[in-house]
């Protein structure tokens, strides 16, 4: 008497629906690694009047913009001292960057630098295609913060309006910098 | 009798009931040799000035040391580059004695380059950590130190803005006497190429610019490989000069100097030796002269 056996035919079919379950776990579970432990999406939006000082300036413009900064704190140091915003002839007899005029100045645009009454310093490029113009206006109290803006046409009209809407329809554009310190750190303090 | 006692005893007592109001000076930490001639100018004699690592170990390739750490313990704060040139101290600190330590970020509000080469990843997030090596964005960050010193000692404040300012006009000047020497501008075929990923920030105080950086990453030898792509791309781009490394010399910069035609000029990181408060002044006069003299050297 013979009793029937049933053996199962050796094909794939399970280990594949196997190995495809197994694979599908794997990508969930590193899609799952990655949404909770990846690099955070942190860049620092800018609006569209604004350039950003580390991607949208020119290598001149990156250093003129630096030596404005660094300019701005002796400024406003002279400033409390004097009761008065120190002249641009002032600023160049002190050995100022962007103010004194050297070699680096004329590499970088030679800008030709006026005080104007409204609270500013302006630069007019002399040569826009390697730097723009550029405008440092000062804050009305002595804690406040540089206000800096760049164009880049040949216009040497200085702006009549200090005021935000008026220099964004002049064609003026706001550099600004932001400190992302850290991307390459683990701890930040 | 009594009377004159309590008079002896009052004279002994003051000058030490002096010194406690003033307070203990400040243990300041730092990380890399700039920084300690930065903090040195600033504090002068009203605080103590101490390296987290000893001099003599190369800051790319430290790694921390129990007796560095134990250190920490000691301190009332820690200066810091904070951009990518001290990432050890954050280990360091994390495990001292004192986690919660008072850091300075010296590079808040200076405006940062972009990282070049591989170090680049990550759509510009990664940023040069290389402030230290240019007069405008040291003058900013030694204004930034005096600032935050200022705060955590405010009985010195004063003296630290002044000083700070002091040590700016130095270098200030220093920047002047070399820009001075240079009667032309350098012409806008000008190229110039570094071996480390370091001299952007100082190239832009003289309106240049990189055009290649031979390193894949900062530290890192390039493959053969790389060394011939380099090669052919400052033959391509017409690069005639190539500032090179002074403490950290390698045999392939020569080969370089050969098939590339370009000429080498030597700057130093300054990161290397004895920590010294004029270290800074005198090795900057030195890159700021050695820039000069290859953009004299190399007039069209």
């Amino acid at each position: 008497m013979s009793r029937a056996q049933v053996i199962r035919p050796a094909g794939a079919g399970h280990e594949t629906l196997y190995v495809l379950l197994v694979s599908v776990l794997i990508v969930l579970l590193a899609a799952g690694v990655v949404a909770l432990r990846g690099e955070r999406e942190d860049e620092q939006a800018i609006e569209r009047h604004q350039l950003d000082a580390r991607r949208d300036l020119t290598a001149a413009e990156q250093g003129l913009y630096t030596d404005l900064r660094v300019a701005f704190d002796e400024i406003q140091m002279l400033r409390e001292e004097r009761q008065a915003a120190p002249g641009v002839q002032a600023l160049a007899e002190d050995g100022l960057p962007p103010f004194v005029d050297d070699a680096g100045s004329q590499s970088r645009g030679n800008h030709q630098w006026t005080w104007l009454q409204a609270g500013a310093y302006l630069g007019r490029s002399q040569a826009p295609d390697i730097a723009g113009s550029l405008l440092l206006i000062l804050p009305a109290g002595n804690d406040g913060q540089p206000d800096i803006w760049l164009r880049r046409d040949s216009s040497h009209l200085p702006p009549d309006d200090l005021g935000q809407a008026a220099l964004i329809a002049a064609g003026w554009r706001q550099v600004v910098s932001h400190y992302d310190a850290g991307v390459t750190r683990e701890h930040r303090h | 009798m009594f009377r004159s006692a309590l008079a002896l005893l009052l004279a002994i007592a003051l000058p030490a009931m002096a010194l406690a109001d003033s307070g203990k000076p400040l243990r300041i930490g730092i990380t890399l040799h700039p920084y300690y001639s930065y903090v040195s100018n600033i504090v002068a004699d009203k605080a103590e000035v101490v390296p987290l690592i000893p001099a003599g170990f190369n800051p790319h390739a430290y790694e921390p040391r129990a007796e560095d750490i134990k250190r920490i313990g000691t301190l009332d704060v820690v200066v810091l580059n904070g951009v990518g040139h001290d990432d050890f101290a954050d280990r360091m600190i994390a495990a001292s004695e004192k986690p919660g330590i008072a850091t300075i970020e010296s590079n808040q509000n200076v405006p940062l380059l972009a990282a070049t080469g591989i170090a680049a990843r990550g759509a510009g997030k990664v940023v040069n950590p290389h402030t230290f090596l240019s007069i405008s964005t040291t003058i900013a960050q030694v204004n930034n130190i005096a600032r935050e010193l200022g705060k955590l000692d405010p009985a010195n404040a004063k003296f630290y803005t002044q000083n700070a300012r002091a040590y700016g006009k130095r270098l200030r000047t220093l920047r002047a006497e070399a820009l001075a020497k240079v009667t032309e501008a350098p012409s806008a075929t000008f190229r110039v190429a570094t071996i480390h990923a370091a001299y952007d920030y100082l190239v832009r105080d003289f309106g240049l610019e990189v055009t290649a950086v031979v390193e894949p990453a900062h530290g890192i030898e390039p493959s053969p490989a790389q060394l011939k792509k380099t090669i052919d791309q400052l033959k391509a781009l017409d690069v005639r000069v190539i500032f090179s490394e002074m403490d950290f010399p390698s045999a392939y910069v020569e080969t370089i100097q050969r098939e590339a035609g370009v000429r080498l000029y030597p700057l130093t990181h300054i990161s290397y030796g004895e920590y010294t408060k004029d270290k800074y002044e005198v090795e900057m006069k030195r890159n700021l002269d050695t820039v000069v003299r290859a953009i004299q050297e190399n007039r069209a």
